[in-house]
């Protein structure tokens, strides 16, 4: 035990990882545990208050909310956690790249550049970019692409100049360390040195980083489905069944509102917390990787 | 120097430690000396001595963690324990000011150098910002920065590490006190600059009348401008005399070892001396001399029961030197 | 400095025009032509090129660009949306105060309140205000404002209605009312920031305080408010970028917030022309968004080399 809460930076990191895999286990466990259907509509048993059989009570359809929330974990975790590797499969290789070649020519196209793109206000311009593309599948080529893949794939974008710039600072401290400068003296060519050595010494904070920017994933994705811009209904997601509960909030209903944002509050909460745990383990002197979005 | 005048400051059985779980851990364990005004002690040890400690206890400024555990401290007229928070603060700068290791990271970064002085000097003083900056141009031309008016609108990091080290030299007389402690003053600068830097506090004791205590290990560095020299080990003072009897007639196998230690220009080519071991660690002496371990010529006496401490000059804490 | 201020402007001016042409590309070349939406779907396609014609938009993409940068450059025009035949600067001078009014008073309020508890934080490190304030940090930046505000909305103005439920109440029908409509949203939009800033401001002043130009101030006997003084100029350096970038960030989250509350700012105008596909305006709209942001940044920057003295040398 005394280990397992080492190994997340103490209590309070192991609970956000706790939380993390309970969360992620009821994702995947959705189709076993949720008590209905949760797209099956009830037209008599419309907008009841949670009791025994509705635990969190029923929405303007007459849908199991309960069932819709444990659904709704997946489009909320498949955004925040696919936007953040689509970041990763991009920004790796240019954090790493820029930052072995510094004082070149590639480090000042390619760290300008994300500078200029850093520039882009992220929740803006995600909810004009899906506006003009459409909520619909869009064609690009032979791919069709569901709205759910536009919004992670063009999060993750958003999310690159971050991502390579923290890639890129640690690859410069390391790519200036003694025993770099030694392997080149040895001949090791420099892209072996850089995936061999420079690589895995680059890891923790992006770690940290990934995991923290899931969090806030997951909001960005709640907010654009809030608008009408994500998640399209009937799917569940906690997003959409936030802006659908908008409607009920003046009559009262405050049951459709409360869980699925009770529900993005604790799962954000949770990897906050491993988040800051892990950074607490791998990157001890880092003590700010909270970005705001 | 003149033993009929009181000292301006007495230390008496100082002790100091780090609370732990199981009670408090000491690091300084009873530690006297008295210093006079225009009079130099040298406090010299190795790291972990616990000379910057006591120090820093004489401002009341101890690291996170660390306390006073016991003993008095008399500056002046004052006792230190007695003080209330506002009357340390009076006697910080006021009375005792301290010099540090790293000048570059001594001075704050994001204020001038006579923003810095102005806010010393009014700290103290009820002066305007003109006659305070008047005062602050007078304190680098003091500490022999040349064109101080200009300087005075430079930062930190526009200077030489010297110039830095004169700066914060100025910054701790800026409200004239009657003691500097100078902890390892030199240590992070070029050895040209560690000369310059030892003949300004030399001037600077003479012609203010300052008491100074310094901080070193090194005890090359001592020789040149210090009276007194207190030897510290393992939060003792295991030996004290004035600096021409500690270099002619060490008592103490840990200052005879530092001394060996020293390189000459007579030596013959050679292996350096080094003291073999390490000093020990806070809260685990070993039983008797704590410097046994790494005592040459220990025996079964220093085994048994620790020596008594020096009570006056020329005595050391060893079986061997009584 | 003006060399450190003129080397920040360029960049600037160089993103804006980079971003500025993504930004064309997106609203100009990939959605559907405004002639077909104009026209309907199932018009003949020699109409939609008279169209086209009529619009200037068979012309190619970089002329046209050009042209929209030249009018917006020169007279600060962003022209008129071809789909609902409105001037965009009228429908921008109507809604961005609004938002302005709602994203200010929020940002002044996460500032004051963050820079509050930061620095209680840590100059209390490990105190009980410590321990209170590190929770609501937690909480501050995982609950999303927007269901803050429905839940808000729930209990500040249905169940107890002291607040009005939504929309911002003009001033012309009185101050008071103007400020209670404004303190829900306000405080919605304003409780991340809050969170974000209050943590890294405490995070930061931790970390000067243990600075040895800090031991020095005290050890020449500043008093207490005074070294406090010496360690935030410090401490600040970090907390001033990311507070003028929130500054520009807010304005993303202010839609939601604004939708929430039904609050006819800029929020209203990108998405009915997002839902009327008229991206000339959701063009306009995210233009003066991003040109905030930068804005912000830039500000950013200046702040920082004056709290920094060492970025003019090195920079410049």
């Amino acid at each position: 035990m005394n280990r397992l809460v080492r190994a997340f930076g103490g209590p309070t990191g192991l609970i956000g990882g706790a939380i993390v895999v309970l969360v992620i286990a009821m994702a995947l466990l959705a189709p076993a545990i949720s008590p209905f259907d949760p797209d099956a509509v009830a037209l008599d048993r419309q907008l009841t208050p949670p009791d025994l059989l509705h635990w969190f009570g029923t929405d303007q359809s007459g849908r199991d909310i309960l069932s819709r929330v444990i659904w709704g974990a997946r489009p909320s975790l498949e955004i925040g956690i696919g936007s953040v590797l689509v970041s990763i499969l991009f920004g790796l290789p240019l954090g790493l790249v820029a930052g072995f070649n510094q004082g070149s020519w590639v480090e000042q196209v390619i760290m300008r550049t994300l500078d200029a793109v850093a520039a882009i206000p992220t929740l803006i311009w995600a909810i004009a970019v899906v506006g003009i593309l459409g909520v619909g599948v869009s064609q690009l080529g032979p791919l069709a692409i569901g709205n759910q893949t536009k919004v992670t794939i063009l999060l993750g974008l958003l999310y690159i100049p971050g991502l390579a710039r923290i890639i890129y600072v640690a690859t410069l401290v390391e790519a200036q360390a003694d025993y770099v400068a030694a392997r080149r003296l040895q001949g090791v060519p420099g892209w072996k040195i850089l995936f061999s050595d420079v690589l895995p010494n680059t890891l923790s904070p992006v770690i940290v980083h990934a995991t923290l920017q899931i969090a806030v994933g997951i909001i960005l994705e709640a907010a654009i489905s809030f608008v009408g811009l994500g998640v399209q209904p009937p799917a569940a997601s906690w997003g959409n069944m936030l802006a659908a509960s908008r409607n009920f909030v003046f009559s009262g209903e405050w049951w459709l509102s409360v869980f699925p944002g009770l529900f993005i509050s604790i799962t954000v909460i949770g990897f906050n917390l491993m988040g800051d745990g892990i950074r607490d383990v791998l990157d001890p002197r880092r003590k700010l990787t909270m970005a705001p979005a | 120097m003149s033993a009929a005048a009181p000292a301006f400051l007495e230390v008496s059985d100082l002790r100091i430690g780090f609370p732990g779980r199981a009670g408090d851990v000491p690091v300084v364990h009873g530690v006297d000396f008295a210093l006079s005004a225009g009079e130099t002690l040298a406090l010299v040890g190795e790291s972990g001595s616990g000379k910057s400690l006591t120090a820093l206890s004489l401002i009341d400024l101890l690291p996170g963690g660390a306390r006073r555990l016991g003993g008095r401290i008399r500056i002046g007229e004052n006792q230190l324990d007695t003080l209330s928070s506002n009357a340390i603060r009076k006697i910080r700068g006021g009375e005792i000011a301290m010099i540090f290791q790293d000048p570059l990271s001594a001075l704050n970064p994001a204020f001038t150098v006579g923003r810095q002085l102005t806010d010393a000097i009014r700290s103290h003083h009820p002066l305007s910002r003109g006659a305070a900056a008047k005062r602050a141009e007078e304190l680098l031309d003091l500490v022999g920065i040349p064109s101080p008016k200009a300087r005075l609108h430079s930062f930190p990091h526009e200077m030489s590490g010297g110039q830095r080290q004169r700066v914060a030299i100025a910054l701790a007389l800026a409200s004239g006190p009657k003691l500097l402690i100078a902890d390892e003053p030199t240590t992070a600068l070029d050895v040209t600059v560690q000369a310059q830097i030892m003949a300004l506090l030399a001037r600077l004791r003479q012609e203010l009348g300052l008491a100074i205590l310094l901080i070193s290990h090194n005890l090359d560095l001592v020789a040149e401008i210090c009276h007194r020299v207190a030897v510290m080990y393992a939060g003792r003072i295991v030996e004290t005399n004035t600096v021409e009897e500690i270099f002619r007639r060490p008592q103490h196998p840990y200052t005879r070892m530092l001394l060996d230690c020293i390189p000459r220009l007579d030596d013959r080519p050679g292996p350096l001396a080094t003291i073999p071991g390490e000093p020990p660690l806070f809260g685990k002496l070993p039983s008797g001399c704590p410097f046994r371990p790494r005592c040459p010529a220990a025996h079964e006496r220093c085994l048994a029961m620790p020596p008594a401490f020096p009570q006056e000059a020329g005595q050391a804490a060893c079986w061997l030197a009584a | 400095m003006l060399g450190f201020f003129l080397h920040r402007l360029g960049f600037s001016i160089l993103a804006v025009l980079m971003i500025s042409l993504i930004l064309f590309v997106l609203t100009a070349a990939i959605p559907e032509s405004p002639a077909r939406i104009v026209l309907g779907a199932d018009a003949p396609e020699v109409q939609v090129q008279q169209f086209e014609h009529e619009h200037g938009l068979d012309r190619p993409l970089l002329v046209r660009y050009g042209e929209w940068v030249d009018r917006l450059a020169l007279h600060g025009d962003f022209g008129t949306s071809v789909v609902t035949g409105l001037g965009m600067n009228e429908q921008i001078a109507e809604t961005l105060p609004v938002t302005l009014e709602l994203v200010i008073v929020a940002f002044v309020f996460a500032v004051v309140l963050s820079i509050a508890l930061g620095t209680a934080s840590a100059v209390f490190e490990n105190s009980w205000i410590d321990h209170a304030s590190r929770i609501f940090t937690v909480i501050g930046v995982s609950v999303p404002g927007f269901w803050t505000a429905l839940i808000l909305i729930l209990f500040f103005a249905i169940r107890i209605p002291i607040f009005p439920p939504g929309g911002i109440t003009p001033v012309s029908e009185g101050l008071g009312p103007h400020i209670m409509s404004l303190v829900l949203p306000a405080f919605c939009l304003g409780i991340f920031y809050t969170a974000v800033l209050s943590r890294m401001t405490r995070s930061s002043l931790i970390e000067v305080l243990g600075q040895d130009y800090i031991r020095t101030a005290r050890a020449t006997g500043l008093p207490r408010s005074l070294v406090l003084r010496y360690a935030l100029k410090n401490a600040m350096v970090p907390v001033v970028t990311v507070t003028s970038m929130s500054f520009g960030y807010m304005f993303g989250w202010a839609l939601i917030i604004e939708t929430v509350f039904n609050i006819a700012g800029m929020s209203g105008s990108l998405l009915n022309a997002i839902s009327q596909r008229d991206y000339a305006t959701v063009r306009a709209v995210v233009f003066v968004f991003t040109l905030i942001f930068l804005l912000a940044n830039l500000a950013a920057d200046l702040l920082n080399a004056w709290l920094n003295p060492r970025l003019r040398t090195v920079q410049a």
